[in-house]
């Protein structure tokens, strides 16, 4: 029996063969790796303790050697801190921070989205109102505004990242579930007897699935900058946690003196945004969901 | 005499409003007597897909009435609805929307007893899909596939499985052999009438020529705009066609033998030409 040209080799052969023919997607893969791997270890593989404050050694450039042993990679921040170490710790909040909001706002928006779609009854029309209302004004002033209100701590922001983004999941998995009710399978559970909420769980979910987790992908990167322009406002997360946006923050004012203060976070937000923005291109790119539109995806906050 | 198993009484249903208005079905109204096969024959839009489906209860009757099995569907709504649909199931016409990709065929099957009867054990709607699969000719190894796996006709079949799963004493056939391969259509239309015999089944065989209803259905509807024009035995609709629509489909069944065909072609195609006065 001979194999196919793709199907028969050894993994790393198939692995390879991928990063050939995908560069920027496997970069991508790359960074996030590093950088989710390098948040979920930071106890264990950051060089220096980021909380441990040295003032003899404040504000030191990259490649500074530490008297007792060790080189700051990246330089020390105006606490005498690890900027590396630090980076990293940011990286935990801001990444969890992300992702936490995304479930929460993807979970809620898709549920509401999905009734709306498929009752088609008067809260879709609620729906609908609140979703054009809620568009027409920028999100990051109503985040801004609830978070004045409420304060800002982790589960404070998480909700309101939520809160200001689950109207994205609400559209696209209306205009989905749509299309879908008219389909003839869905006739076929009716008439089976299936109740809606049958229906929206073991017919519609299982199809929209696909698209809805390519926009949560799209959703993680709104979400990482979006975490990081509230911490840099200060309504975000607060000292002594740290995000990259609050890092970002607290290097502003050294910017003429320690570049590298604001050039690390900086980057780190570029990176991770850039490369979750390029697997979610790549992952829309092979779902066949003709459907799935890029207006619906496409603004920011 | 007893009552009948369907009776639809002045069914009226409507699309649109103002001067868009439609009437799709048009006072309608027919029995189907308990065993017996109602076909339902018209050319594509003539409200037959729609009649079934307001039967059904699919889609809202504008007007009308439709007792099944001496209950007013119409009246009914929520879960009494719900209880009433395993009394009647559809067959679809096209096999391939009609099928959940995402569900395998033992989840397709067995969607019906799942909603009926939530506290039955596994074991037993396993065996129950089984059986179902068995009885219309799908071997048991079919379960853990998706639909995408199968030809049209085996689609077909796991469509009458699940149709069968509820025991249902009326079956609504909606054009189920119409977008099948011509080999395939004669062992899905020998399924039904096995079926039928073996199950004591009702049916109402929707169809948009009269060559497929021949040989399943004794009693023939055929409508025209949304209204019945002609409802008879087959004998009288095949034999002795009253209505000129009538005449004009049984003018529209291909002839087996190509000789007697191609004479009827013939004598068409001249009339045509003396009608319309053309070179």
């Amino acid at each position: 029996m001979t194999t196919s040209h793709s199907s028969g080799r050894a993994p790393g052969r198939r692995l390879a063969r991928f990063v050939w023919h995908h560069k920027l997607v496997s970069l991508s893969a790359l960074v996030l790796v590093v950088a989710v791997g390098s948040a979920l270890l930071v106890t264990w593989i950051a060089p220096f303790d980021p909380y441990a404050q040295d003032v003899a050694m404040r504000n030191r450039p990259p490649l500074t050697p530490n008297p007792d042993g060790g080189i700051h990679l990246l330089g020390t921040d105006p606490l005498g801190r690890d900027e590396l170490s630090r980076v990293m710790l940011g990286g935990q909040i801001s990444l969890t921070v992300a992702a936490a909001s995304v479930v929460v706002s993807g979970l809620f928006g898709t549920t509401v989205g999905m009734i709306a779609g498929y009752y088609r009854n008067w809260f879709d029309d609620v729906v609908g109102r609140l979703v054009d209302l809620q568009m027409s004004v920028p999100s990051l002033l109503i985040a801004l505004l609830v978070l004045y209100v409420l304060g800002p701590s982790f589960v404070n922001v998480v909700l309101v990242l939520a809160v200001t983004r689950w109207m994205v999941y609400a559209r696209v998995s209306r205009g989905l579930v749509l299309a879908l009710r008219e389909e003839l399978f869905v006739e076929a559970a009716r008439s089976l007897g299936a109740p809606g909420r049958r229906i929206i769980v073991r017919h519609l979910l299982p199809n929209i699935l696909g698209p809805i987790l390519v926009l949560a992908t799209l959703e993680l990167a709104v979400m990482m900058l979006t975490e990081a322009s509230l911490s840099f406002l200060g309504l975000g997360i607060q000292p002594p946690e740290s995000s990259w946006g609050l890092m970002l923050a607290e290097g502003r004012e050294y910017l003429t003196s320690a570049w590298w203060l604001v050039a690390v976070p900086g980057l780190a937000i570029l990176l991770t945004t850039l490369s979750v923005n390029i697997i979610a291109t790549w992952l829309r790119s092979r779902s066949s969901q003709a459907q799935f539109s890029k207006v619906t995806i496409g603004e920011g906050i | 005499m007893t009552t009948p198993l369907l009776q639809v009484r002045g069914l009226v249903r409507e699309f649109g409003h103002g001067p868009g208005l439609v009437r799709a079905v048009d006072d309608v109204s027919f029995d189907v007597m308990q065993g017996e096969a109602l076909g339902l024959v018209g050319e594509s839009g003539s409200g037959k897909s729609t009649t079934a489906r307001c039967v059904l209860r699919l889609i809202e009757p504008t007007a009308g009435e439709v007792r099944l099995d001496g209950e007013d569907m119409l009246a009914l709504g929520g879960p009494a609805l719900r209880r009433l649909r395993s009394t009647a199931q559809l067959v679809f016409q096209d096999p391939y929307s009609s099928l959940n990709p995402r569900m395998t065929v033992a989840d397709i099957i067995a969607e019906g007893i799942r909603i009926h009867r939530p506290r039955e054990s596994s074991t037993t709607v396993k065996d129950e899909v089984v059986d179902l699969l068995e009885l219309v000719g799908l071997r048991p190894d079919h379960l853990t596939r998706k639909p995408a796996a199968f030809s049209g006709g085996e689609r077909q079949r796991i469509g009458i499985a699940r149709a069968l799963a509820l025991k249902p004493k009326l079956l609504v056939c909606d054009e189920p052999v119409a977008s099948l391969d011509v080999s395939i259509q004669a062992q899905i239309l020998n399924l039904f009438a096995d079926l039928r015999e073996r199950l004591d089944l009702t049916l109402v065989y929707i169809a948009h020529d009269l060559s497929t209803v021949r040989h399943l259905c004794g009693r023939i509807a055929v409508m025209q705009d949304g209204k019945i024009r002609e409802i008879g035995t087959r004998e009288q609709i095949y034999e002795d066609p009253q209505h000129e629509y009538t005449r004009a489909l049984m003018a529209a069944v291909p002839e087996p033998d190509p000789r007697s065909e191609r004479a009827k072609l013939a004598a068409r195609r001249s009339a045509q030409t003396t009608e319309a006065g053309r070179p």
